[in-house]
Parts: C-alpha cells; structure tokens; sequence
C-alpha cells in the first residue's frame, strides 16, 4: 500500500469510529437520563439533543423512514463505490511502468521476474516473494523473504541491498525506487529430538 | 527502396511509377535496426508492428533488453537509432517507436551480495564484510550512518475491507427491508416489525438502548485503535544503510532463530523461546553438563545472536535454564 492509501483508509476508519463513538455516548448517556428504575442516573444540561418525546416515537414522524432510506442509500453506494476503488487499485499492480520519457514503458512483470529470480538465489534465502506498486514520483518494491534455517537475517538484508536493490534501482534511475523489506521465517519441526 | 533506376529517356513524372515499401518489410527493418544495436546475446529479434498514415510510418516494438543499469537511457537510444535506420532504408517519415519492454535478459545473479553469512556453531559468528560494488554507481554510494528506522503503519487494508463489506452488505439489507415495507411487501425470512421500525419505536428508557450504545462505543474504539495505532506488532524495524529502504524483522523468524541458537548449545535438549517487543525470552532445558557453565553459554549465544539480528532495537534477553527431570532426580539421590 501507498503513503496515500494508508491515509485514506485511516481516516475513513477514524470518521466511522468518531461516528460510532458518538452515537453510542448519546445512546448510553439518553438511556441513562431517563431511565425509569433505580440506579446511576446523569442529568444533561439543556441543549442535549434528546427526542422530544419520551416513547421516542420517531416513527410517527413522517420524515423518519424517507430520510432513513435516502442515508442508506447513500451509505450502500459510498461502500460500493469504495470496494470499487480498491479492487482498481489491486489492479494497478499489473500496469506497465514508464521508463524515462514517453514511448518507453517497461512491464511490470518483466521486473518482477528480474528481481525475484536474484533475490531467491542470494545465500540464505529460502523463498522470495516480490510486489511491485507504482506510486507518485517512484517505484515501490515490495520484498518478502523466507529465510532459511540458520541464516543471519542482517546479512541477508546486506546481500539484498547491495544486490538486487540496487541493481534494480540502477536499472530504472532516474525513476527513484522504493522498498519494502519482510523477512520472515517458516515453521518447521524441531531438527533435534528429545 | 527508393533507388531512381538508371532512366536513359527522360519520362514524364506521371508515367515513372512509384516505388512503394510494404508495412512488413518496414516492420522487419525496425526490428533488424533493434537488434544490431545489442550485443550478440541479446540480440533476439523482437516483435514489430507498423501503422502507417500516409508517408509517415509509426512503429511499435516489443522487445527484450538486457537487464542493466539505465534502461531508460539504453531504450532511448536503441529508439533514436531504428527511426534514424528505418528512416533511412525506407525513404519514409519514421518517429522514434513505442517501445514495450516485455522481458529483461540476463537477470543472473545481481553484482555484490555473494558474502552469505551462515551460522556455523554455537556462538562463533563468521563477520560479514560488506560485498564489493560494482557497476551500480549510479545507485549512489551507501550511507555511511545507517538510516534511522521508522516502523512502518499498517495500511489497516484487512480492518477497510471488513468495515466496508459488512457495512455495506447491512445498509443494503435495511434498505432492501425498508423499500420493501413501504411498498406493501415484505422480504422472506424478514423479522416483523423490521429493524427499522423497532429503531424508531424503540425509546431511550428501553434497556435494548443501553445494549446498543454499549455495543457502538466498543465497536468506536476499535475503529479509533485500528485508525491511530501503527499496527503491524508483529514485525521489528531493521537497520537500513540505503535511502529509499524499509525492512522488518518478523518477530517469529527472531523467535525461531533463537530457538536454534540455543538448542545449538551442548547440553541443551529443549527451548521455548517468546520473543516480545522489548524483551526475548529463552526457557531452556539442560539434559547434561554442569549448569553453570551451560547456563553462561546459553547466555552468551543468545545475546550474540540478538546483536546480528540487523534489529534497530534488539529485544533484552532474558534466559532461563532449568536442569531436565529426570537430571534433577539423579542429583538429588
């Protein structure tokens, strides 16, 4: 994921949550206003939004059920519209990339192979994923490796570094070229027995 | 080709004829043009079309280069050449092509990064020298000072998409619920009175109200957590010495390698090995020799195996050795 994407994701995600939040005090802090038996009971200063009878007979209104429906609405096209998005945005990873100036375009997969064929062969890596995303103004590489038992995780980040990284930024200077390093390690079963 | 025939009578220009040069045999001079330009290895031919408008002839090519430094600056020039070439063995207006670079050649094993190091024993750490560079001078030099690492967020890309469905897919039973309501019919399987309904009916003195509102506040921290907390717990950032690079060390892969580690040390027969964001914790159990000296090796190994983590902030080690049952009963008889 872009810089951009992460921010948009959390931001929707703090809105909801600030919506959400807000709801349920108001919900909690109501029922606790007027509820009828015993117990911790709060007292709201004035202009606290509460409906205006106490049944809460909102139905009655007219206006409740077409606004409901018009805010669902909404609500199920602004969720479509994002699942669009990022479905559009999974896609994009196959786009070509362009080199230089216009009339050039290199595929996407193309470097991916290149990358990924040296980057499983350095000494210490077991497996290695790799995922390209164009963002604004650079590449984004993301590399995932599996290291293999044994292996010492700062070497293999030295090797990839000066390895295939930078052969990788050589080659699509002036694109500038960013990576996403995971090293990880697969289970496997203990290698002595008790 | 546009070679004037020796014409011993003068004609009329009307009555000389034309010379005219089909599309494939433009296409095959481009793609001859690309290929001479490589060296002989990489020279497969690459694929050519041509769409020509009048007197001009644009040319698309789908190529194979090899993989070295400075495609663009390679691309570009091997263009230059085949509108020059064709342009010229044609007699046609020909702009540089569109060139689409399918494959790169030759990505064998990258210059530098030969040194591996490997763990050969309990606590002996060949040292690992950075590989000689070559080539990649435009890569810049590498920084001296290593970059300091910032942990990367989490995109929160799995907490979107399961806000996103089950929000979505619920507003669209409630509307599907309400629409139907309103004009008279009611969805199979529907609860009466509907949802909507009972949220209007419902009044704030209902206990069901407290429920719900207990329900959105927790449902609201969450989202908050998920919005503000960098996630991704499960990773430590690594030390980096080029710009432009982020890397993490899953704390699993930490845990693992201290498990072997210590079950490399004579004397070891079982570890347990939890390794949290602060601290890495090493319960292991000795089946033999004294221990003591089984203890200060575990020790030893494991802290050196923290220090070549390539780890930013190394977890603290904490190590604790017990001796094996069936060894504690010996010693005790």
């Amino acid at each position: 994921m872009t810089p951009v994407a992460t921010f948009l994701t959390r931001a929707a995600l703090l809105l909801l949550s600030l919506g959400s939040l807000a709801a349920g005090l108001w919900l909690v802090l109501g029922h606790l206003a007027v509820r009828p038996v015993n117990g911790p009971h709060v007292h709201l200063p004035s202009w606290w939004p509460l409906p205006r009878t106490e049944a809460g007979a909102a139905g009655a209104h007219g206006w409740w059920a077409p606004s409901v429906l018009t805010a669902l609405s909404i609500a199920v096209l602004l969720g479509m519209a994002g699942l669009c998005a990022l479905s559009v945005r999974a896609s994009r990873t196959h786009a070509p990339l362009p080199l230089g100036g216009a009339g050039v375009s290199l595929r996407s997969h193309a470097l991916k192979d290149a990358l990924a064929s040296q980057t499983s062969v350095l000494p210490g890596v077991r497996a290695a994923r790799i995922a390209l995303r164009p963002v604004r103004g650079a590449q984004l590489v993301r590399v995932t490796l599996w290291l293999e038992q044994g292996s010492a995780p700062e070497g293999v980040l030295r090797n990839l570094e000066t390895g295939p990284l930078a052969m990788a930024r050589a080659a699509l200077a002036p694109l500038p070229v960013r990576a996403e390093v995971r090293l990880r390690a697969r289970r496997r079963r203990s290698r002595r027995t008790r | 080709m546009t070679t004037t025939p020796p014409a011993p009578a003068r004609l009329p220009a009307a009555e000389r004829g034309s010379t005219t040069v089909t599309d494939r045999a433009v296409s095959r001079i481009a793609a001859r043009a690309w290929a001479e330009e490589l060296p002989r290895g990489d020279a497969a031919l690459p694929s050519a079309t041509v769409v020509r408008t009048g007197r001009t002839a644009s040319v698309t090519l789908g190529v194979t280069l090899p993989y070295a430094a400075d495609l663009a600056g390679t691309a570009e020039r091997l263009r230059q050449h085949v509108a020059r070439t064709t342009a010229a063995l044609t007699g046609l207006t020909v702009p540089p092509p569109e060139v689409r670079v399918r494959a790169l050649a030759g990505s064998g094993p990258a210059t530098g990064g030969r040194l591996g190091r490997t763990r050969t024993g309990a606590g002996t750490h060949a040292c690992a020298t950075d590989a000689p560079r070559t080539a990649d001078a435009s890569a810049g030099p590498p920084e001296p000072a290593p970059a300091p690492a910032r942990r990367p967020w989490s995109p929160r890309l799995g907490t979107a998409l399961l806000v996103l469905g089950v929000g979505t897919a619920a507003c669209a039973y409630l509307l599907a619920e309400g629409v139907a309501r309103r004009t008279g019919h009611v969805l199979p399987g529907a609860p009466r009175p509907d949802v909507l309904h009972r949220v209007a009916t419902t009044s704030l003195a209902d206990p069901t109200t407290l429920v719900a509102g207990i329900a959105a506040v927790v449902l609201g921290l969450w989202l908050l957590g998920a919005a503000v907390l960098p996630g991704r717990r499960d990773r430590l950032p690594m030390t980096v010495r080029t710009t432009g690079t982020r890397a993490t060390l899953d704390r699993s892969a930490i845990a693992l390698l201290l498990r072997d580690e210590a079950l490399a040390v004579p004397g070891v027969t079982s570890a347990r090995v939890r390794v949290g964001r602060r601290r890495a914790t090493v319960r292991a159990l000795a089946g033999y020799g004294e221990l003591d000296a089984v203890q200060h090796q575990l020790t030893a190994s494991t802290g050196s195996a923290l220090e070549t983590l390539g780890v930013t902030r190394p977890p603290r080690p904490r190590v604790r050795l017990r001796a094996a049952p069936h060894r504690s009963e010996e010693a005790g008889a």
